[in-house]
């Protein structure tokens, strides 16, 4: 297989440009930012400043990360094989690297951006938080649920199957977190999930104590490698446009 | 320069035969065009693009730059016409003058416009323009002119001159003779018992005496043509036959659904046969005026007669007035 900067360039371009137009993928960072915006103003006077930014910050980046990741990814690609536009593309001497490479990284930047935008609509300043370790942990989460996101695209023939495929990856990856409080068995269980280690990075930017454990960094790098490992055997068994 | 070389390839789908007998070489420049089906012409694509490897035979390619258009591709319907091209121009790395190539494509008043807002006949033109930004050597095209209007035909000969111009050899595939022939100097017709047969589009020599188009043709009462097989020779009324078909230069004699070789050429059997209400329609066709159903004219510079067979005859547009004389409609 062989990849060249130019087409990964250009598919770069189209996607970012078809991307910024779809809003039913667009919705996902528009409805992290509202949520945090609105949760923070109902709730702000109710709760401690330390739990509020915490629950808000993790709530945001589950949003954004496990919602935005998935649906950016799997409705596209959904898209482009219902539509017969990915034949085209990949008949115009275009290889599956260079579409996998132009097409994540679109998404990637806006999630990427989103992220650092929810630090502020939490309420966390930037001095608070250990940047480096924000942005390493947001990616790699981010990557992993583009990754699953082109999983589940791979798998689609059409867009409301992608739908139905990403549904309950969606709500177990945003809610099982988000509801970790209401049940210690719950709590057990997200810890081995990557969407885990996002709340437990905001918990600990809340409370100023974040620090990177040896459990965390395998539950990433598993996440991230089996992600990798799916995607490549399902374009290895089905290819782009089966 | 021969492009591609098939040698008796077949194609095997799902327990199906959809590819038989195909023996075709493709050459630089050529204009061919191939009378299929559309499933078996997405097979053909995917054996001539490597996609797929044929069951049985040779394919022998002598370029990878071949490009496939088929009538099933989709478009960025949110993206405008500069938009879309400029994307592909960037993907193609030719770097093409765009301004100069939507004029001949005749797209240049709707290059802001969005895909989405386009008619077909621009769409298909697009898609053309959109191929011809990577200068393929050769371009393998599906149906077209399907469901285009007279004036999008007219505009899509032109933007195919133009492909045709630029260097790349474009093979066309329809399921319809009548668009093959506005589109291709050679059409080869498949068919699963036969593999490909040309059609023959030569002008024949005439071998009427001058003096034969004074002469007043009187209706004959005994006639028969011969058809000579292996072992025997079978001889039809005329009224027996529905239509004569001239495939790779051999008459056919069509009756119901089979085939007979006549050893006359098309010009001697429709001189024999005019007494017997026998019409040349077509360089490659002479039919039985008796058994013409419906004439249909799917553009304005295509007809096609039907018959009472539910067989499909162009009609030749400068024989459309011959025709209108003899049968007064």
């Amino acid at each position: 297989m062989t990849t060249s900067l130019r087409k990964i360039h250009a598919i770069f371009n189209l996607k970012t440009t078809l991307l910024l137009t779809n809003t039913n993928v667009m919705v996902a960072p528009g409805l992290a930012i509202g949520m945090v915006v609105i949760m923070r103003l109902l709730f702000s006077h109710k709760l401690s400043p330390n739990f509020n930014t915490g629950f808000l910050m993790g709530f945001g980046l589950l949003f954004n990360i496990v919602m935005g990741g998935i649906m950016m990814t799997s409705g596209p690609l959904a898209e482009e094989k219902e539509k017969h536009t990915l034949r085209v593309l990949m008949t115009s001497s275009v290889t599956g690297l260079d579409y996998f490479i132009g097409s994540l990284c679109p998404p990637f930047l806006i999630l990427m951006f989103t992220n650092l935008l929810i630090i502020p609509l939490a309420g966390a300043n930037f001095q608070q938080v250990p940047l480096g370790s924000y942005l390493v942990i947001t990616a790699i989460t981010t990557v992993t649920s583009l990754l699953l996101g082109s999983l589940v695209g791979l798998w689609s023939h059409n867009q409301t199957q992608a739908s139905l495929l990403s549904l309950p990856l969606i709500l177990i990856f945003t809610m099982a977190p988000s509801f970790q409080l209401l049940n210690s068995t719950l709590k057990h269980v997200v810890r081995y999930l990557y969407a885990g280690t996002v709340t437990q990075l905001a918990d600990g930017i809340a409370a100023n104590n974040f620090q990177w454990h040896g459990f965390d960094i395998l539950v990433l790098g598993l996440w991230l490698g089996l992600s990798l490992v799916a995607v490549l055997l399902a374009y290895r068994k089905n290819g782009l446009d089966a | 320069m021969s492009l591609i070389d098939l040698q008796q390839v077949s194609k095997q789908l799902d327990q199906q035969l959809i590819l038989q007998k195909l023996t075709l070489t493709i050459e630089s420049q050529s204009e061919l065009g191939l009378q299929m089906t559309t499933h078996e012409s997405q097979t053909f694509f995917d054996l001539i693009v490597g996609k797929t490897l044929p069951t049985s035979g040779q394919i022998n390619a002598s370029t990878q730059s071949i490009l496939t258009l088929l009538a099933t591709d989709g478009l960025y319907d949110q993206l405008t016409v500069i938009g879309y091209l400029k994307q592909f121009n960037r993907l193609a790395g030719l770097n093409l003058a765009l301004d100069s190539l939507l004029t001949q494509f005749s797209l240049a008043d709707v290059r802001q416009q969005r895909l989405k807002q386009l008619t077909l006949d621009q769409k298909r033109r697009l898609v053309l323009l959109r191929a011809a930004l990577f200068q393929p050597t050769l371009l393998l095209i599906e149906n077209p002119l399907a469901n285009l209007s007279d004036p999008g035909i007219d505009l899509y000969l032109q933007a195919l001159a133009t492909v045709r111009k630029l260097g790349t050899t474009v093979l066309i595939t329809s399921h319809y003779l009548e668009d093959l022939l506005l589109l291709s100097t050679t059409i080869y017709r498949y068919h699963v018992k036969n593999g490909l047969e040309q059609t023959d589009l030569t002008p024949e020599q005439t071998v009427f005496d001058a003096n034969d188009s004074n002469q007043v043709k009187q209706p004959r009462s005994i006639f028969k043509v011969a058809s000579k097989l292996e072992d025997k020779t079978v001889f039809f009324s005329p009224n027996e036959i529905d239509f004569i078909e001239s495939i790779n230069g051999i008459s056919q004699l069509k009756v119901g659904s089979e085939s007979f070789p006549s050893p006359l050429t098309m010009t001697a059997l429709e001189k024999q046969l005019t007494n017997f209400g026998f019409f040349r329609c077509h360089r490659s066709y002479l039919i039985n005026l008796q058994q013409i159903a419906e004439l249909h004219s799917y553009s304005r510079n295509s007809y096609t007669l039907i018959l009472k067979s539910h067989a499909k005859i162009p009609l030749a547009r400068t024989k459309l007035t011959d025709l209108h004389d003899l049968i007064n409609f």
